[in-house]
């Protein structure tokens, strides 16, 4: 079994000190290692306050199952099924689990019988508790919302997973009942919970596997096998520095991500799935059928998601995708000052009754937002507990207008999305309506209205979609057929920002332009700007903006053995590589002159090679080397027309 | 019945060998030798798809790859012609639904001819080269080629995607550095 941990500084500390090559696999110790025993089984303390994180030796062998696992030959289907991975959505607000039973797709529900449960980590008394009581612990407690919010507990950790200080949604995380601190220089926030009146630090990271171990554990209960391949939901706009965080956090939760898809694209599977069955049944063949093309907008606590797809035959091709930091938690902070226009100085000062208030405020504030869903006008009754009381009327059209921001970011989302995907209104068939956001009237009427439609697609659940789907690529990813044809469908996915490099004056060249199906492979030829210069410096981005400040910088690194030659003869080429698991390659090396064979080999490099404090090392590039490493574009006509 | 499926399965490991040597047209041979010998053998039906891919991307016409071939279609093949071969290709040959060496390189090719020919203004400015240099109206023969490699970089990406294609499920961090060229 090859390394599959990525091969970075700081990852799961269990991988690092494992020594044996396989797979760690991490649960915590008081839920679930009695129900299954484990061989070899080595134990290393990570953060010993918070957990214990075991990491076993997995033999080749799986667990062994209740049942006698046969191993003869016509067995495939049913050891397929062992790795088979399940879908998992972890929301900013919510999360759940589904998994393809061999028929359809189930959600698994928590001892409470949740499907969606809240996503947050509890730090208390040294130990630490998610929402989800692992199966064989179900009598874990339940926390209430109340306690969610009185510091002691993350939350958000979506929002927060992979962003630096500078960055504008953690300043607006300031106003959460944990503590956020920023001090603008460019490196991960700090974080910390209340824990027995001590503010305690930790890191998104942390937080999401903990988390992650939870519903891990409760999964493996409920199937009674290990789970190791997962199929995770992001937003559209989360970058690769966000995706490798959260792959990461996988990681140390001892679970192997075999894709990460962008919410939209999941539902586009699920309705590829349901499209197609459609089909079935009206025509009783596997008729390609004709192209339906739908707009999917997909808004949650933390984002906001709009794609577009184009479906025939099972085949759902994505045409385009746009994505923002914009959801329910935007929307539930323009309450929160509306009520209370001086909420950031009343809530200066973190002491337990302050906190305790700012909970309560947020629970009646949140309440309300949901009564609006079908009420014109909702009362608000809350006491604040420190002598004051809140009562008032919040109306509709006073939502409405507090959110006017909200709403303008989702319709210029659409907007852009459909001018990406070259698409008017009346060429879309179908809109779909998803995440929580989606109850919102406002946001409803506003969605359909641009699209020119009089009501949504139905036959989809808006809390569920994402997650079907994503349990539904686990199945055909891990190579499982379904003979009466459930199965015979696929999401051709694409990349949501272009990727590309700096050149000479610090302009951004894209070599894959957002949108591109994926997998996928570009290349280009860059030349150098000095006369004799041996050395290049490739700097990768991802992005749209024109310049590479605008942009995040992936990592860099240099191309040597340039053969000698006056400025913008020599021949760079650049290679941008994305495979099925969107893991992004770059390969570059300097050719002969006026011949299509390399100098001396490649280099190839996977990103991102970076951590944090991106913008220092571009700053700290231009600084040390000026532009003596610099590249330039060649004029496109003596661009190779050969696309490899 | 099962003998020929011994005999089917190390055809097909040869035709996988030859694919990972360059050697296409080998490659084929006993990857359709494999296929008469036992025609339910998992796989071998992507496996001829995908070589089918690349045998059609070694065609050249007019300094660009020739992307009609790449998808098995006729140069006069309208928008919905198109539109339906690339679909039922992706189905065959998307790394999701094929394990072959190689999918990920030949959903590429198509992924690639489709960008060209599913835009309008792509398609023709491709058409007017073709046609200014007198190539063919008719369908292309994929299988029709020689076996020089047209050029060192096409092989490069497909020995390196092979080889990422094989350790797709457990998704290694490293590929095999198929030294390029």
């Amino acid at each position: 079994m090859p390394l599959w941990v990525p091969v970075r500084s700081q990852v799961a500390p269990a991988a690092c000190l494992s020594p044996s090559p396989e797979a760690p696999r991490a649960l915590s110790l008081f839920s679930s290692s009695s129900v299954f025993p484990l061989p070899n089984s080595q134990c290393l303390v990570w953060r010993t306050d918070l957990l214990v994180i075991s990491s076993f030796r997995m033999a080749e062998q799986p667990y062994m199952v209740a049942s006698d696992s046969e191993t003869t030959g016509d067995d495939k289907s049913q050891s397929a099924f062992h790795d088979l991975a399940i879908g998992i959505e972890v929301g900013t607000s919510k999360c759940s689990i589904a998994v393809w039973n061999g028929a359809q797709v189930e959600l698994l529900r928590n001892t409470r019988k949740q499907k969606a449960m809240r996503s947050y980590v509890m730090f208390k008394d040294d130990t630490s508790t998610g929402e989800v009581p692992s199966g064989g612990a179900s009598n874990k407690t339940a926390y209430e919302e109340k306690e969610i919010l009185s510091g002691s507990a993350i939350f958000n950790m979506k929002r927060l997973i992979g962003r630096a200080d500078t960055d504008p949604i953690v300043h607006a995380s300031k106003n959460l009942p944990f503590v956020v601190q920023t001090l603008d220089i460019g490196v991960k926030p700090f974080i910390a919970a209340l824990v027995n009146n001590v503010w305690r630090s930790t890191t998104p990271e942390e937080v999401l596997a903990i988390f992650l171990v939870e519903l891990k554990t409760m999964a493996e209960v409920q199937l009674k096998r290990p789970i190791r391949n997962v199929v995770l939901t992001i937003p559209v706009s989360f970058n690769r520095f966000q995706q490798i965080r959260v792959e990461r956090a996988c990681t140390m939760a001892g679970l192997h991500v075999l894709r990460l898809m962008p919410e939209p694209t999941a539902v586009a599977l699920l309705y590829a799935q349901q499209q197609q069955q459609q089909q079935q049944s009206l025509h009783g063949s596997m008729g390609s059928g004709c192209e339906k093309v739908a707009l999917i907008f997909n808004m949650g606590a933390g984002y906001c998601d709009v794609a577009t797809t184009a479906t025939a035959g099972g085949v759902s091709q994505i045409k385009a995708m746009q994505g923002c930091t914009l959801g329910g938690e935007d929307i539930l902070k323009n309450v929160l000052y509306h009520l209370l226009p001086n909420f950031d100085s009343l809530y200066s000062n973190r002491d337990m009754n302050k906190i305790r208030s700012m909970g309560l405020l947020r629970i009646a504030a949140q309440d309300a937002i949901h009564r609006l869903s079908t009420q014109s006008s909702v009362q608000i009754n809350v006491d604040l507990g420190d002598g004051t009381k809140m009562q008032r009327v919040l109306h509709q059209s006073e939502f409405e207008e507090v959110n006017r921001n909200v709403f303008e970011i989702c319709e210029k989302l659409i907007k852009l999305c459909l001018a990406d995907s070259k698409l008017a209104a009346e060429d879309i068939n179908d809109v779909i309506l998803v995440g929580g956001c989606s109850r919102i009237p406002k946001i409803r009427s506003l969605v359909l209205g641009l699209c020119k439609k009089e009501k949504e697609y139905e036959g989809m659940d808006a809390l569920e979609a994402a997650v079907t789907g994503a349990a539904l690529e686990g199945a055909v990813a891990s190579g499982i057929t379904d003979p009466s044809g459930s199965l015979d469908m696929l999401t051709i996915q694409a990349t949501p920002l272009s990727l590309g490099i700096r050149v000479h004056g610090g302009g951004f060249v894209p070599i894959i332009q957002r949108n591109t199906a994926i997998p996928a492979r570009k290349s280009m030829i860059f030349t150098t700007t000095q006369d004799g210069q041996t050395e290049a410096l490739i700097v990768v981005y991802e992005g749209e903006g024109k310049m590479v400040e605008e942009n995040h910088l992936m990592g860099y690194f240099k191309v040597t053995a340039i053969p000698l030659a006056p400025k913008g003869t020599a021949e760079i080429s650049v290679c941008m590589d994305i495979d099925a698991a969107n893991t992004l390659r770059v390969f570059a090396g300097a050719m002969m002159l006026g011949t299509d064979r390399a100098n001396s080999p490649f280099f190839e490099v996977r990103m991102p090679t970076l951590d944090d404090a991106h913008g220092w090392c571009a700053q700290a590039l231009v600084k040390t080397h000026g532009s003596a490493l610099d590249l330039t574009t060649i004029p496109k006509e003596l661009q190779p027309q050969k696309v490899q | 019945m099962e003998c020929n499926k011994d005999e089917a399965l190390r055809a097909k490991e040869i035709a996988e060998k030859k694919f990972l040597e360059r050697d296409l047209n080998g490659a084929k041979k006993f990857a359709l030798k494999a296929q008469n010998l036992f025609p339910a053998l998992e796989g071998i039906c992507q496996m001829i798809a995908t070589l089918d891919v690349y045998l059609a991307s070694e065609e050249i016409a007019v300094g660009e790859k020739d992307w009609y071939a790449i998808l098995s279609l006729s140069v006069s093949a309208n928008e919905d012609t198109v539109k339906k071969q690339y679909r039922k290709l992706a189905l065959q040959l998307h790394p999701d639904k094929n394990r072959s060496v190689g999918a990920e390189g030949a959903f590429k090719l198509i992924s690639e001819a489709w960008s060209v020919l599913s835009d309008k203004s792509r398609r023709m400015l491709y058409d007017q080269k073709r046609s200014a240099k007198g190539f063919s109206q008719k369908t292309s023969q994929p299988n029709k080629n020689n076996n020089v490699p047209s050029n060192a970089n096409g092989f490069y990406n497909f020995v390196n995607t092979a080889a990422s294609k094989a350790q797709t499920v457990k998704k290694s961090t490293y590929v095999t550095p198929a030294l390029c060229i």
